[in-house]
């Protein structure tokens, strides 16, 4: 018996509807919260590609301390 | 600081500020290096095209030469295209825009020369293996198992250089163009390895493990996302990089780039069916194939509205500005290639289009207009940067390079959809009485050769506006100081976690808001959505796990359920010469204008015979459908002439077709047929599955066989003799055979037909 016939009896045919039902709901979720994000939320990141500076460094701590020993 | 919204923050541990400032400088020789290649393949791929669409209004210009052929140069035409120049140009692209975006530099630069360099050996190995026939032939993807393997080796290390610049990066969040190679780097991966699963049966020659049916589906979800992933994705992340910095404006709107991205990622892995309308393939997935195609449409627009929103106020500045010129136009071909796209895929349009030149204008309004326009934008704006000139070598020559290239796609692309239309319209036209009103094929190619003229004219224009940018930027290269300064970077030092504030989710002892009421807020305030764009792991594994879950969506089913492709008994498998003679078939590249596909339309049927069966084609490794008809169908071929007729016709295809723009294929009557290799082969399609019976023994010697008794009937036609050991003999079994399987009764049948014949007295 080939692992076809073992498929085709199997009779998996809901299971392409519930993928479709999964990737619509993961998709909808993604659309519905980056819309209702708050306007301006994502002003800083879209300036990275301008900045010579990293916008949100991953020790941002240590920027404003290198900030103000600065002033 | 993070925008957490009204959502309680922790601070997560608040380390000491020990650490320093750290001093950094950008790897800038190995952009440079993609930069020159880009445009010395730009030049090579665009040369190639215009050869080719001049091979077809002048045939003589093959030359008689096998390494000269339009089926074999047309592969090298569109794998320098796409992976030679658009290749060269992404990664020029990646380099750059990634260490400023991540504020780093390169992982390992020693990586990076070797990404380089194993690169552009790929790009030769091409070269030198196509025009020899040397050829998987399916689209883009023709290169062979050798070749193969090295495209993924070089792949997992721009992968690793270019993750671990990603690891080491200085920069919290990932931009959005970050994003879109992210996804670039895992699906083309996936892609390739999946759609190359082979068994050799020698260093230049393997046979796919799918058949048919399955052959084309992994093909075509493979060809469409490569247009998806190779194409489209990372020239939309160099857009969403350099069009903000040409302009110096942030991006319009940093959410609907967002948007763009998972609608991109989500959608565009579901399209690839649509490739494959009416043709022998499920129904079912064509037309998930057209529905999510169709919704593809959106999330372009929108893009390409991002995109040129970012330039409001700015406008002004496009005027004088070549690189803003070339990015607006590169743009707006984006908007009109990705409107076409869910257009063609449309069933009904699909059933004109298909196979004509529509296919071909809407791909080159595609290259030449999105990834050519975007590319040469990109390389007028980091040529004075890279180079450390104070501008560009000549603004004018930029301009000129604009116009030239815009006049040049427009003068190839209205002649060429004119031919699509005017060819599909004639193929399916129909006369008062019922018949074909042009049942000569080629009657339907000589109305399309003024149009083709008009393309060598634009296409002209076009190599020639690539030539001058190439000046350009190789004038700018002269005028580089005696050393490149390289310009150093001041950022914080890399902490191993984040220090700052952490979006998650706390709920207040005072809280009047009951619990749920935080959570709903706190989902719709997507802090979650910014966790994951700064985790770039995380983010990795929610991509391909979209592209798998809909990639396996399509083709379990395709590959699993039976019902799929219902067999047919009397379809056997090809003999050890007729493999051999598809191998032919295969080296010649006769699938670049030929299909083996006729739909189930009744201009097709009329035309070409009973519409083509799943069933017919559970031998077939690789499938041969082909995508266009610059010559007729030959699913049904077999029979239909006499052997003589192959002959004559291959040496010199005016002899039997007077307007034929077929080149002639002379060496097949002189070249011999390599009858020590045949064992080999069928060898390996016996271990694919393919039930050869006595010929996995005896192949060579059926297939010296069958090779006499063909040249003996030539003979008898009226033929030469002394053709029984020449390739032409083997590819004239091939043919004849093709297709006639149905039209056999099947074996069982047949037995029992002559049993009870001899019963009857």
């Amino acid at each position: 018996m080939k692992l076809s016939d073992v498929m085709s009896a199997a009779d998996l045919a809901i299971y392409a509807e519930v993928g479709l039902v999964l990737f619509l709901i993961a998709f909808s979720a993604v659309v519905l919260n980056v819309t209702l994000k708050k306007k301006g939320s994502y002003d800083e990141v879209a300036r990275i590609p301008l900045e010579e500076a990293p916008v949100q460094p991953r020790r941002s701590s240590l920027l404003v301390a290198a900030q103000e020993s600065h002033k | 600081m993070p925008a957490a919204g009204h959502v309680a923050c922790t601070v997560v541990g608040a380390r000491s500020m020990t650490s320093q400032i750290e001093k950094f400088r950008y790897d800038d020789a190995i952009v440079r290096k993609f930069t020159f290649a880009t445009v010395i393949w730009g030049a090579v791929a665009t040369i190639a095209g215009l050869w080719l669409a001049l091979m077809l209004v002048v045939p003589a210009l093959s030359f008689d030469l096998p390494q000269l052929t339009f089926g074999r140069l047309r592969p090298l035409h569109t794998n320098a295209a796409i992976f030679a120049f658009a290749g060269n140009a992404l990664f020029a692209a990646v380099y750059y825009s990634s260490q400023r975006l991540l504020k780093a530099r390169m992982f390992n630069d020693t990586l990076s020369n070797i990404h380089f360099w194993g690169w552009q050996a790929i790009i030769v190995a091409a070269a030198l293996t196509l025009p020899f026939g040397i050829s998987q032939s399916k689209e883009y993807a023709e290169l062979e198992w050798p070749v193969d393997i090295a495209i993924a080796v070089v792949w997992v290390i721009f992968a690793v250089n270019f993750f671990g610049t990603i690891a080491r990066r200085r920069e919290r969040h990932l931009y959005v163009a970050i994003w879109f190679y992210i996804a670039t780097i895992i699906t083309v991966a996936i892609l390739h390895i999946f759609n190359n699963l082979v068994i050799p049966a020698s260093a230049t020659k393997s046979y796919s493990i799918y058949a048919g049916v399955q052959d084309a589906f992994m093909q075509w979800w493979y060809g469409h996302n490569a247009v998806a992933f190779f194409l489209t994705t990372p020239f939309l992340g160099l857009m969403y990089y350099y069009l903000p910095k040409a302009a110096n404006r942030p991006v319009f709107s940093y959410k609907l780039s967002i948007l763009h991205f998972w609608s991109i990622v989500f959608i565009y892995i579901w399209a690839g069916p649509h490739h494959l309308h009416y043709t022998a393939l499920p129904e079912w997935a064509s037309t998930l194939g057209m529905l999510f195609s169709l919704m593809l449409w959106m999330p372009s627009w929108g893009g390409m509205i991002n995109a040129l929103l970012t330039l409001r106020g700015a406008w002004n500045r496009v005027a004088e500005d070549p690189v803003l010129k070339f990015f607006v136009v590169g743009v707006t071909f984006y908007g009109m290639a990705t409107f076409e796209g869910p257009l063609l895929s449309i069933k009904s349009v699909n059933a004109l289009s298909h196979y004509t030149d529509w296919t071909i204008a809407h791909v080159h309004a595609g290259v030449l207009g999105w990834n050519g326009f975007m590319t040469f934008g990109m390389l007028y704006w980091m040529a004075p940067r890279l180079f450390q000139t104070p501008k560009l070598y000549s603004r004018k020559l930029a301009e000129l390079h604009f116009w030239l290239g815009t006049l040049g796609i427009l003068f190839y692309i209205v002649a060429i959809y004119a031919a699509g239309v005017t060819q599909g319209l004639m193929w399916r036209a129909f006369d008062d009485t019922g018949r074909l009103a042009y049942p000569d094929f080629v009657e339907t190619v000589v109305k399309i050769l003024p149009m083709y003229w008009v393309r060598v004219f634009g296409g002209s224009l076009y190599v020639l506006s690539v030539l001058i940018g190439g000046y350009n930027i190789f004038m700018t290269w002269t005028q580089r100081p005696r050393v490149y300064e390289e310009h150093e970077i001041e950022a914080p030092a890399l902490a191993p976690a984040y220090e700052g504030k952490d979006a998650r989710l706390v709920i207040p002892w005072h809280s009047t808001i009951s619990p749920a009421g935080h959570r709903i807020r706190y989902f719709a305030q997507a802090a979650w959505h910014r966790t994951w764009e700064r985790r770039p792991l995380k983010f990795t594994v929610w991509v391909t796990i979209a592209v798998a879950i809909a990639s396996l969506a399509e083709i379990i089913p395709t590959f699993l359920i039976r019902s799929n492709v219902p067999s047919i008994s009397s379809v056997q498998p090809y003999t050890p010469l007729e493999l051999y003679g598809r191998d032919i078939y295969i080296e010649e590249g006769c699938h670049n204008c030929h299909s083996q596909m006729i739909r189930p339309i009744r201009a097709e049927t009329e035309r070409y015979g009973e519409y083509s069966k799943p069933g017919e084609f559970v031998y077939d490794r690789p499938f041969q459908w082909g995508s266009r008809r610059i010559g007729p169908d030959l699913a049904r071929i077999g029979g239909k002439y006499p052997h003589l007729w192959h002959i004559r016709h291959m040496e010199k295809p005016t002899s039997t077709t007077e307007q034929s723009i077929m080149p002639p294929y002379p060496w097949l009557s002189v070249d011999e047929i390599e009858f020590n290799v045949i064992q080999s082969r069928v060898d390996v399609m016996t271990m694919l599955g393919v039930p050869y019976g006595e010929a996995v023994q005896r192949a060579e010697e059926l297939a010296r066989e069958q090779a006499s008794a063909i040249a003996a009937e030539v003979v008898a036609q009226g033929g030469p003799a002394g053709l029984e050991n020449k390739k032409i003999i083997a590819l004239t079994a091939y043919l004849q055979r093709m297709g006639t399987d149905i039209k056999k009764a099947p074996p069982a049948v047949a037995q029992n037909a002559e049993a009870s014949l001899e019963a009857t007295p």
